[in-house]
């Protein structure tokens, strides 16, 4: 087995996933803030961030490859625009099912509604937005085995190629990372999350 | 209306990228796209390695494209410059004819370079030889034992064959299996759907006589299959040929001569060949590509 070209491979998949799933979440994250500040807005918004998450994995990619081209940018892309759907509804969610009485006492001891926001709000709904990224990073680890057809690297090609050339080496050099990666972002973001109740 | 306004919005989020990067796209190399199947990636691999050995025009490979669609979009946004294709997915899927088995293979071949180039500014090479079509096959040892040749010499013998073909082939208009029953009058004893891949299996087992294969599939030559003549042409022509966007043809005159240096040089059993040292000997595209490029001279 060639282990050089298999760790790039990993690291190639891992840095897309990641990536896409950073940017959605730096973009979905304040997304659902301002939502919840300026809620005529939330249909309107989750209309277009479901309609985006209705488009076929390759559908997506070939009209994000016409901007950027067929390289990891274009999967980068189209991963981002995925995890709006988890991210964005999670964090919403869960900054918004937050029982009125909580929020009530809060103004009545004289809490400002950032002071609201930042120490009952955001802590409240902190494992429903965990819970959202693990979503958008299990979907993207599987959305970016896809990219190997528009021309992406990643553990897509080892899987597809195996496939067809009905080489079962070769795709299990490639799915068994694959998995592997998805088992271990789960107890990344478990771990992440059991530390944060911690420290609260 | 206020959905429609999302629309809108969705849309101008969505090209305004393609306005910023509109023109950026100017680049001193010629890229070669390929299909997500063996024989459209060996094509594509034997291209970027004849351009390389007979120009010193910078390759850069984007091979494994997910298909028609994504060739197709990545061609006309200049993504890639050069792919590998067939008449007919160019005819039928790319430029919306339907393939009623009233066409010639000489027509569909004119009407695809006339249009390609009209429509999208593409150029069509001349066919390479092989034709990826629908075939007919038996186990090749049975040849003598059913006197078969083409598929005509089936039609008295075929109530008492069994026939299997993928789902796929049982839903085509023209040319899947009303057209045989059409076309060649077959009324088989048993007419069978399964997937492709069991398909070969079952012919090799001796559970079915005639299956519908892709006639340059390189499991034809592991399970020794034969494809039979398509004598009265039911099935539409899939030549090989390559596509070249204009605008590189224009930059880089010497492609001209390139596109079309492999016209003629392959047929269904070289292509059977190529695949299978790659699907079953499991040998690597480059080499396999490298070594038919050697053989014939090219390189």
């Amino acid at each position: 087995m060639n282990w050089p070209a298999l760790l790039t491979a990993v690291a190639t998949h891992l840095k897309i996933t990641l990536l896409g799933v950073a940017i959605g979440a730096v973009v979905g994250l304040p997304l659902a803030a301002l939502l919840v500040r300026f809620r005529r807005f939330g249909r309107g918004v989750f209309s277009v961030v479901d309609a985006i998450q209705t488009i076929p994995t390759l559908a997506m990619m070939t009209i994000v490859m016409l901007a950027f081209g067929l390289n990891d940018t274009t999967v980068v892309v189209s991963i981002a625009l995925y995890s709006l759907f988890p991210i964005t509804r999670n964090t919403y969610v869960g900054l918004t099912g937050i029982d009125a009485g909580t929020i009530r006492a809060g103004r009545g001891i004289g809490m400002t509604p950032l002071q609201i926001f930042t120490g009952i709000r955001f802590p409240i709904a902190l494992p429903m937005i965990l819970t959202g990224i693990r979503l958008a990073l299990v979907t993207a680890l599987s959305i970016t085995t896809t990219g190997v057809f528009i021309g992406a690297g990643g553990l897509g090609m080892l899987i597809w190629r195996g496939i067809q050339t009905r080489n079962m080496g070769m795709m299990l050099s490639g799915a068994i990372p694959a998995s592997l990666l998805a088992v271990f972002c789960e107890l990344f973001i478990g771990w992440m999350e059991k530390r944060l109740k911690h420290s609260q | 209306m206020k959905r429609n306004i999302w629309r809108r919005a969705l849309a101008a989020v969505l090209l305004l990228p393609l306005l910023l990067c509109a023109g950026c796209g100017k680049k001193e190399s010629v890229t070669i796209g390929s299909k997500q199947y063996t024989e459209s990636i060996l094509l594509g691999e034997m291209y970027a390695q004849l351009i390389e050995a007979k120009s010193d025009i910078p390759v850069v490979r984007k091979l494994n494209l997910g298909g028609t669609t994504v060739c197709m979009s990545a061609l006309k946004g200049g993504e890639i410059d050069i792919c590998p294709m067939y008449t007919g997915t160019l005819y039928n899927e790319v430029l919306d004819h339907a393939l009623d088995g009233q066409t010639s293979t000489e027509e569909i071949r004119a009407i695809c370079q006339k249009e390609m180039d009209e429509r999208f500014g593409i150029t069509v090479s001349e066919p390479q030889g092989q034709n990826n079509t629908y075939a007919l096959a038996i186990k090749s040892a049975r040849m003598d034992e059913l006197q078969a040749r083409s598929i005509s010499d089936l039609e008295e013998i075929a109530p008492d064959l069994r026939f299997g073909a993928d789902h796929i082939f049982y839903t085509r208009t023209y040319d899947g299996y009303d057209g045989l029953v059409a076309v060649y009058g077959l009324q088989f004893r048993e007419a069978l759907k399964m997937d492709s891949s069991l398909l070969y299996e079952a012919v090799d087992a001796g559970d079915l006589d005639v299956v519908v294969v892709f006639s340059t599939d390189s499991l034809l030559r592991k399970y020794e299959l034969t494809c039979l003549t398509d004598d009265k042409v039911l099935f539409p022509p899939y030549e090989g040929v390559m596509v070249c966007r204009n605008a590189v043809l224009e930059r880089y005159p010497v492609l001209k001569t390139l596109l079309n240096s492999l016209t003629g040089m392959l047929d269904d059993e070289t292509v059977q060949e190529l695949n299978y040292q790659v699907d079953v000997m499991q040998r690597s595209v480059e080499d396999v590509a490298k070594e038919f490029l050697m053989k014939n001279g090219f390189i």
